[in-house]
């Protein structure tokens, strides 16, 4: 893999990918947290604003690129499936 | 494997450095100055009696004021006066649905006399919406504040001697000089920095991630708000004429409740109509949090409607972190260290933009990287001279002026505007002594207009602009060595 290519995966892991998972983080939280509502509003956007900044950190701090896919597609999977499930419940 | 590691969060923390560093110094300069953003307004205002009263007989004559002069407006919202405050500032929407913010004389309730200004209002606004639209300046600020944490965080990854690092500044060494003052006010002052800018994105977190409030609220997001607050309460206007009970017991009643916090904010909605009501917000003399205790009256009646303390887990670490931020807490010592702490920062985002750009100037000839060199020297000069002609054109143009409020900020923004096409057609080594020299010129025309003998925060507020002028002269010295060797 070339180095621009690499870096173009980084960036897309770092900036909207990481958008992504950590507003499905935070909603996958909002459902399955057993708060009051406005408890589980906030608290989504408060790991939200943790998440982003970590996954922004590890998609360019993991030495191979091509981890990155890996790990956060799972991830991603993960809390959409959470989020699936979450919506059932409710 | 290590060195890789440091090596992309060293890129980290540069590239996004350059692509963000000059609206975070624009924002930590603006930011360190909403700290005293009471007091900015007092100094813009010189002409107000600031005879220490009962702050609640301040309020109840502005409230006075507004239901003679303001009667059939939607809604009043007052910021109440205080120990800091002598004055309530008032914000109302005017015949025309323009909303008027006026501070209002303690002893007559009346904004008459008093000039039109935002006074510290400005900054505190501009700190977080940057003078653009509606959510455009909000999302930025907010985009702003994580690539701070960002930012930080890569410079403690990348950064090895930390300790060492603290006792370590090696003055007139160029290039090594600028480095060494960007790891000693970054390590030194690195908790704050931290702090402020996750906090500061917390403020505007709803913003950037509403998911979780359309999932939670999916038909009617005004729902969240008042989940949010549920003593913040409104209720639409019934039609039919009703009159307001009288303010002065609410007003007590609310201060009673509140156990000696003070008020901060009193909200009336519909002040001439059957279904007024009247929302107190308690002050912040215990409490870091904002908002933690509200009371909302009903208006006629004077009865209480409802009143939250609150009590809900996320939700109090939520205003206890937004609290830190916006520091309504804070003594005067703890404001003190914000303000230097604001000013470390923007000292840390500038030196490291200076850095960036002495790196790539040692190999000539980029057209590019002159560009961004000669437009850093731009906004890092240029943007305490655009400021301090806020405070310029408070004094400068005639209180009794139509707009002036508007043309105060006008001010800032032609300021900046010729600033940096100035920076942008000179040669470097000689806009640099130029703009500070300008700089330190503006913040001593600011100590002196005061006038700094004046007395009070107008004296206070002179001195700090005093302090910051004598640093620009030092700057001003040391770049003007720079060009005749």
């Amino acid at each position: 893999m070339t180095a621009r290519r690499a870096l173009i995966m980084r960036l897309i892991a770092a900036i909207p990918v990481g958008y992504t998972v950590s507003a499905l983080a935070g909603t996958c939280l909002c459902l399955w947290l057993p708060f009051s509502r406005a408890d589980k509003a906030i608290a989504g956007v408060l790991a939200g604003l943790i998440v982003w900044p970590v996954i922004f950190i590890a998609s360019f701090g993991i030495r191979d690129a091509r981890r990155l896919v890996t790990l956060l597609l799972p991830l991603g999977l993960l809390m959409a499936a959470l989020i699936i499930a979450g919506f059932r419940r409710a | 494997m290590r060195n890789t590691f440091r090596a992309s969060m060293a890129l980290v923390h540069t590239t996004l450095g350059l692509v963000t560093g000059w609206v975070l110094f624009a924002i930590a300069l603006s930011g360190s100055l909403s700290v005293f953003r009471q007091e900015i307004s007092l100094w813009a205002r010189p002409e107000l009696s600031v005879t220490p009263s009962d702050p609640l007989l301040v309020d109840l004559h502005a409230l006075n004021w507004l239901s003679q002069h303001a009667g059939h407006a939607g809604a009043w919202y007052l910021t109440a006066a205080n120990e800091r405050s002598p004055a309530a500032t008032a914000l109302w929407p005017d015949a025309k649905g323009h909303y008027v913010q006026r501070m209002l004389d303690p002893s007559t309730g009346s904004p008459d006399g008093i000039r039109d200004t935002l006074g510290g209002e400005f900054f505190y606004r501009f700190h977080f919406e940057l003078q653009l639209p509606y959510p455009w300046g909000r999302l930025l600020a907010g985009v702003a504040a994580l690539a701070l944490l960002v930012g930080l965080i890569s410079g403690i990854i990348i950064h090895r001697r930390i300790l060492a690092d603290f006792f370590t500044f090696r003055l007139s060494r160029g290039q090594r000089s600028w480095l060494d003052l960007h790891n000693l006010l970054g390590v030194a002052a690195l908790p704050f920095h931290l702090i402020i800018s996750f906090t500061g994105a917390i403020t505007l977190g709803t913003m950037l991630l509403p998911w979780t409030t359309l999932v939670l609220y999916p038909h009617d997001i005004t729902a969240s708000y008042a989940d949010l607050n549920p003593a913040l309460y409104s209720r639409p206007a019934s039609g039919h004429p009703g009159h307001l009970a009288p303010l002065l017991p609410m007003l007590k009643e609310a201060e009673l409740h509140f156990r000696g916090t003070g008020l901060e904010q009193i909200y009336v909605f519909n002040p001439s109509d059957r279904s007024s009501i009247v929302t107190v917000v308690a002050g912040n003399a215990h409490t870091v949090s904002t908002t933690s205790d509200v009371i909302t009256f009903d208006g006629p009646s004077g009865k209480i409607l409802k009143e939250h303390i609150e009590r809900r887990p996320v939700i109090r670490a939520y205003i206890f972190l937004y609290g830190l931020h916006v520091a309504r807490f804070a003594p005067a010592m703890t404001r003190w260290l914000y303000f230097l702490s604001g000013l470390a920062l923007a000292t840390v985002i500038g030196s490291g933009m200076h850095l960036w750009c002495l790196k790539r100037l040692r190999r000539p000839g980029h057209r590019g990287h002159r560009i961004v060199f000669r437009l850093n020297v731009g906004i890092l000069a240029g943007t305490p001279l655009a400021f301090s002609a806020f405070f310029i054109g408070n004094r400068i143009f005639p209180a009794t002026m139509p707009d002036r409020a508007f043309y105060e900020v006008a001010c800032v923004f032609a300021t900046w505007g010729i600033t940096l096409l100035y920076a942008l057609l000179r040669r470097s080594n000689h806009a640099w002594p130029e703009l500070l020299g300008a700089d330190a010129v503006a913040c001593l025309s600011v100590a002196l207009m005061g006038p700094l003998w004046h007395g009070g925060y107008i004296t206070a507020v002179s001195m700090t602009a005093l302090a910051l002028s004598v640093s620009f002269t030092l700057g001003t010295l040391h770049t003007t060595r720079k060009v005749h060797t």
